[in-house]
């Protein structure tokens, strides 16, 4: 069965606060990393609060809230990595500084800052209307937002167009 | 739709392997020297001179003298052994800035230990312990690669700060001359900092031409005798990694042309002359 997807909107079809919005949810991040550099999980509660908060204003916000909390999993995870094992080496002293950690680090800081770059990048175009899509995420959050699958009702779009079957009739014709 | 989306996901996943792989083939390629002084250990060094560290030196080692009552081994033949073994890797040691001291500690406890300033104490138990003045070698290279990374007034300037060293330095504090000298016998250097000097001294060894193994021989006596870590020397406080001490010195791999010469020494008369 082939899906059929939503037409995009064009940038002078979407609204200022939408474009604002969507450029928000990369920004949280960023006020949201300062705290999570020694809890690298508070940057991921806070765009979980984001994406629930704004996700049914418009599908223009809720794909870039998606792909803003998506593409932030990766990072999250590797910068746990590297909490747990830099406790191991300093606090616990289970193990010893190896040339693994020094490449781990290495990556750790060469992903985040490509996630960085990244969103910076798509805040500005999704300030600006226009699409950006991450390898991977972006793909995953089109789909799962554009598709015709996609059952949940927008602040900004009209019920009617989903309700086919009329439950509620006039008295009479 | 699917498909694109897990190609997406492979082309993710090989990119983060290949960022991973990057950095660890880079630090592979990067040579030893350049690593252990970049990654593996501080700069702390640097803050002070070496007419300091050697002033600090002198300090902490007349403490021990006449504070602390360390009391030194008289013994010809001790002299003369360790004479024999310093003699040879002293040669060997590229532009040195320190006139090394090295004394014999009449102690049984199985020791060693460097302060700054190219002062070495060996312990009487530690000739008792050894097999060989080929394993004495070892652990005297062990401990002038220390001297000569400045890993002792490195961990000094880290526990102290540079202040307080420098205080020391100029006005001879007795009561933080025993601090530091309590540091010095108490606390481990960082597992870097054995690492470095392990190589350090399998390097010197090589050039001296005694066996590198010679330390791998040491390591193997200490696990097999199980000191108690507390009473014992810092070579003993890395224990749970010896045994990658052992592997890096037994995987050293010397010059082809490498010809070791045996001491000329009868390990079983110094044993003796210690009884």
């Amino acid at each position: 069965m082939s899906i059929t997807y939503i037409p995009l909107p064009q940038p002078e079809e979407l609204t200022s606060r939408e474009k604002e919005d969507a450029m928000g949810a990369y920004l949280m991040m960023f006020a949201a990393f300062a705290v999570s550099i020694p809890l690298p999980i508070v940057n991921l509660i806070a765009a979980i609060i984001y994406f629930y908060i704004n996700r049914k204003k418009s599908r223009y916000i809720h794909f870039h809230c998606l792909q803003s909390l998506l593409s932030q999993l990766p990072t999250t995870l590797i910068n746990w990595g590297m909490l747990y094992w830099a406790l191991q080496i300093f606090l616990f002293d289970n193990v010893e500084i190896n040339d693994y950690f020094y490449a781990y680090l290495g990556f750790m800081i060469l992903a985040n800052l490509i996630y960085f770059t990244f969103s910076i990048v798509a805040a500005i175009r999704a300030r600006k209307g226009v699409f950006m899509y991450f390898i991977f995420f972006g793909s995953f959050a089109y789909n799962r937002v554009y598709s015709s699958k996609n059952t949940l009702f927008y602040d900004n779009e009209e019920r009617h167009e989903k309700t086919t079957q009329q439950l509620n009739k006039p008295p009479f014709e | 739709m699917k498909q694109k989306i897990v190609k997406d996901l492979i082309k993710i996943l090989f990119l983060f392997g290949g960022i991973f792989a990057f950095f660890y083939v880079g630090l592979q390629l990067l040579s030893e020297d350049k690593k252990n002084s970049w990654l593996y250990s501080g700069d702390e060094a640097k803050l002070i001179s070496y007419e300091q560290e050697i002033k600090l030196g002198n300090l902490i080692d007349e403490y021990l003298i006449d504070t602390d009552e360390t009391i030194l081994l008289q013994n010809e033949l001790i002299d003369s052994v360790v004479w024999a073994v310093r003699s040879r890797l002293e040669k060997q040691i590229i532009m040195s800035e320190y006139d090394y001291k090295i004394v014999v500690v009449d102690d049984d406890l199985v020791n060693a230990f460097t302060i700054p300033g190219g002062r070495i104490y060996i312990y009487k138990g530690l000739f008792e312990f050894c097999e060989s003045a080929e394993q004495l070698a070892a652990v005297l290279a062990h401990e002038i690669g220390h001297v000569e990374k400045r890993h002792s007034v490195s961990k000094l300037i880290k526990e102290f700060g540079l202040k307080i060293l420098f205080s020391i330095v100029t006005g001879g504090d007795t009561i933080l001359l025993g601090e530091l000298w309590e540091s010095t016998v108490s606390s481990a250097f960082d597992r870097s900092n054995e690492k470095e000097a392990d190589q350090y001294a399998m390097e010197l060894l090589e050039r001296a031409k005694i066996v590198p193994t010679a330390i791998a021989s040491f390591f193997r006596k200490l696990n097999r005798e199980e000191l108690d870590y507390n009473e014992n020397m810092e070579f003993l406080m890395t224990h749970p990694h010896n045994n990658s001490r052992i592997k890096a010195s037994l995987s050293y791999e010397t010059a082809g042309n490498f010809e070791a010469q045996d001491f000329d020494i009868d390990w079983k008369r110094v044993k003796e002359a210690l009884k």
